[in-house]
């Protein structure tokens, strides 16, 4: 009796000094940020690594063996609430960190699939994020976890014990606001986007202090608001966004002008700058304000440093049909003409992919990435769309009723591609696009402000352009516009796509299947049913000599939601809210 | 390590347990309970001047009040450990006074008939403890709190209500928060509950609280915390934290 409780104390603190010790060795420095995309024992970004590319310079795992790629466990999320699950896991340390449904964090052993911890946001019954209660993943910093809620906070966790260490409000729930992307942490400063642009908010980038959640600057992306820094607990004004209001928004318009930022960003250190996208102008109908409404759907370089806007490509001036401009923007060498050009990619909901110069912000080339855009006859030299005629929907003013003339148009506002993030392979020199085939009708109505409210202006229904796929991966070269090679998908696509140096692309897909590519001509290699749709992004890492692959899986987001006519291929997939993960045994790695 | 730990069996060995007194309620978790927050090797009394005031049978197993009154334990106190012996989570508070503390009053949840336990740990690290009864219907930890029935909670989460009264020459706090207070034991529904509380003198340069208190999901839902500080300065603050990481204070004193 004695010698055992003596005993199981004794395992018990030799237990907590061992887990302690190792934690004093850990925690996420700049450095590890800025070289995670190099290193492969552990993945410290969302992007995995800050310009985006989900790119993973391992090669265990190859086209020759991928089939041999084994699961190794499952971790469920747990609750009656499942929902979407849109997450990209983090590991460090062999602990993953991982975010869920319903604004929840966990910590799970990489290694064997425990529990560490997990943190539960109460959140108000008011929130009201438009697409779905996903959260995008966690950021990681010293000896924190930092994540954003649906009620518009950031919350930081310590990364041991799951304990909230500071709470920060960065906006009002209540007028629309929420936070639904990862943040990232650029040269000590954790930077957010938010969401709402359908409630009529105003976007915007803002930096934080990670340690304390202090506030460092603040910068709207709707022309016409004052950005500000914050220096020893003063607020100090750093210039208005575009300079001043009025000058592409009509009246008063801009005051509620959308844009949100809600998809993040990514950063580009040789550069020094962020780039993040923003969404729609606000409201939907485009009748209400004529003019080009910057910034929305534009991508924006920021300086980190305090959060004033370097340069902006806007993709589409004058939105009418719900393009959001906030897909990820990946910084890649561009490598043609015999010169090497800091360049950037962006696949737009609109439909075209764009090729940036990162230094500067200008057009190189632009060339639609699906196979048909009805609004839009092509780009000029510049980048700017050449608008079809009466491709916009009709104007409810011209018409007898409240309802404006109803058009046609493709993609529908779901987007040739939607949130879900590319990769980028420096060996094949591709980009992985997961995009969408489908067009939609769409009419505008009057609308005006009201706090809280949808503030649409407009009325659409999805319809599928196929009837045997929706959903194609595709490899697109940034040299010629040309896609490469396509995987068509029944349903359509709604996850994040990675590449490795195995010359392997992978992804997942609503149906549940995980599955990996060859990257150069796209054969699929391997798949694997999770049980419930997968609208994650995966990953990769090395433990113990060996490669592993994780993804989130669990049916969600907006395509349930929203998706219209959509909804007969996707009705019978079921919800779950899962992480997988895969290895490749030691012994299955052929000798090289 | 290894030798530390044949050094403490050794010490172990020689002296063996100290024995825990007999309780006089017969409570079950009398022992484990004890050992749970005191140690194993805890020296424990019982002492009558730990006087716990409940009522004979709880009206409302969600809300039961719970007064510990030590206005007859006038040597220091270094600590203060409440808990209710047969809910999910026995322990209720603990607090670490700077000043001398007559009276806490805090409402508590009760999932069956139970006995209730205060400890008070004198200045030689021995434990006086005192007990009391309450009889109940239960269910109180593994109901759902009101709030978690109103979509529109958030609108009074965090009110805070408090004021300092002098009954006597005693300086009586009283602060009240509404906060669900969810234990995390009912469906669905995450733990989301004050864990600190903390009395600071606002005036005085003294670092150290002149109370802190750590909260258990044992705790009611918009708690009520009434203290009794006779040597209270003229004014302090109330703060607290919860589990999400929201603070609630609150400014108590002759200036307001």
């Amino acid at each position: 009796m004695y010698a055992t409780r003596f005993g199981k104390q004794f395992a018990a603190s030799a237990l907590a000094l061992a887990v302690s010790w190792s934690v004093q060795a850990a925690g996420v420095t700049d450095d590890d940020l800025l070289n995670d995309q190099d290193t492969v024992d552990d993945v410290v970004t969302y992007g995995m690594g800050l310009q985006g590319q989900r790119y993973s310079p391992m090669n265990d795992l190859s086209t020759e063996n991928v089939k041999q790629l084994q699961p190794v466990w499952a971790f469920s999320f747990g609750g009656e609430k499942q929902r979407g699950q849109e997450s990209q896991p983090l590991v460090k340390d062999g602990v993953m960190y991982v975010s869920a449904s319903y604004s929840r964090v966990y910590a799970i052993d990489a290694k064997t699939g425990e529990e560490i911890w997990q943190y539960d946001a109460r959140l108000p019954d008011g929130i009201m994020p438009c697409c779905d209660v996903v959260n995008r993943g966690v950021a990681l910093y010293g000896d924190k976890v930092i994540f954003g809620t649906l009620d518009a906070k950031l919350v930081a966790l310590n990364k041991d014990t799951g304990k909230v260490v500071w709470i920060k409000k960065v906006a009002d729930y209540q007028a629309g606001y929420s936070i639904t992307a990862a943040p990232i942490i650029v040269k000590g400063k954790l930077i957010t986007g938010v969401s709402g642009g359908e409630f009529g908010i105003v976007g915007k980038v803002e930096a934080y202090d990670p340690n304390t959640g202090e506030i460092l600057w603040t910068r709207p992306t709707v022309e016409g608001h004052m950005g500000y820094v914050y220096k020893d607990g003063k607020k100090i004004e750093n210039g208005i966004s575009g300079g001043a209001p009025g000058k592409t928004w009509p009246g008063d318009m801009w005051k509620n002008g959308g844009a949100a930022t809600w998809l993040g960003g990514t950063y580009d250190p040789e550069t020094d700058s962020l780039f993040f996208g923003t969404g729609n102008p606000a409201p939907w109908n485009s009748h209400l304000r004529p003019g080009d409404n910057l910034f929305s759907s534009s991508r924006l370089a920021i300086d980190p440093d305090d959060g004033s806007i370097k340069w902006h490509f806007q993709t589409t001036p004058h939105d009418g049909w719900d393009y959001d401009g906030v897909n990820e923007l990946v910084s890649f060498d561009l490598k043609e003409n015999g010169k090497t050009i800091k360049a950037a990619a962006t696949a737009d909901r609109n439909g075209f992919m764009y090729v940036l110069n990162r230094e500067n912000g200008d057009f190189i080339r632009g060339f639609p990435f699906v196979d048909k855009i009805t609004w839009a006859k092509g780009l000029d030299e510049n980048g700017r769309p050449i608008y079809t005629d009466n491709g916009r929907p009709g104007d409810p003013a011209d018409m007898k009723g409240e309802k404006g003339k109803v058009v046609v148009a493709q993609p529908a506002f779901l987007g040739g591609k939607n949130w879900m993030p590319i990769a980028y392979n420096p060996n094949t020199e591709l980009f992985y696009v997961p995009s969408n085939e489908w067009s939609m009708d769409i009419w505008n109505e009057p609308v005006s402000y009201k706090k809280g409210a949808a503030y649409l202006g407009a009325g659409f229904t999805i319809k599928p352009a196929h009837d045997n796929y929706i959903g194609v991966l595709r490899a697109m070269d940034p040299k010629t516009g040309k896609e490469v090679w396509r995987y068509e998908n029944t349903a359509p696509l709604w996850g994040g796509v990675m590449t490795t140096a195995g010359n392997l692309v992978f992804t997942g897909t609503p149906e549940g299947y995980f599955k990996a590519f060859d990257a150069k001509t796209g054969k699929e290699l391997y798949k694997f049913n999770t049980g419930t749709g997968i609208v994650g992004t995966p990953i990769t890492w090395k433990m113990g000599g060996e490669q592993y692959v994780s993804i989130t899986t669990g049916w969600g987001g907006a395509v349930p939601l929203w998706g219209g006519e959509v909804a007969k291929v996707v009705k019978d997939f079921n919800q779950g809210g899962t992480v997988w993960t895969f290895k490749l045994p030691n012994d299955n790695v052929a000798s090289r | 390590m290894l030798r530390h730990a044949l050094l403490l069996a050794g010490a172990l060995a020689s002296t063996g347990l100290a024995a825990y007194p007999k309780d006089p309620y017969g409570s079950p978790m009398w022992d484990y309970n004890l050992e749970r927050y005191l140690g194993e090797k805890a020296e424990v009394v019982l002492d009558d001047r730990v006087n716990l005031e409940v009522p004979p049978f709880a009206e409302d197993s969600s809300q039961v009040p719970l007064t510990v009154d030590l206005s007859g334990f006038d040597t220091p106190v270094q600590k203060v450990i409440t808990w209710v012996d047969l809910n999910p989570i026995p322990h209720l508070f603990t607090y670490v006074p700077q000043t001398r503390v007559t009276v806490v009053s805090l409402n508590f949840r009760v999932q069956q008939a139970t006995t209730v336990r205060a400890a008070v740990q004198d200045e030689s690290g021995v434990w006086h403890v005192g007990s009391a009864h309450v009889d109940a219907a239960g269910g109180g930890c593994t109901a759902p709190s009101q709030a978690s029935s109103d979509p529109n909670w958030e609108e009074h989460f965090g009110q805070i209500r408090g004021g300092a009264f002098s009954p006597a020459n005693q300086s009586r706090l009283k602060v009240y928060v509404r906060h669900p207070m969810d234990s995390g034991m009912v469906g669905n529904i995450p733990a989301f509950h004050i864990e600190t509380l903390e009395i600071r003198d606002t005036a005085g340069g003294q670092d150290e609280p002149l109370l802190k208190m750590t909260l258990s999901e044992s705790a009611a839902e918009n708690p009520m915390f009434v203290f009794e500080l006779p040597d209270a300065p003229p004014q302090y603050e109330v703060w607290m934290r919860d589990n999400n990481g929201n603070q609630f204070q609150r400014q108590v004193g002759e200036a307001l």
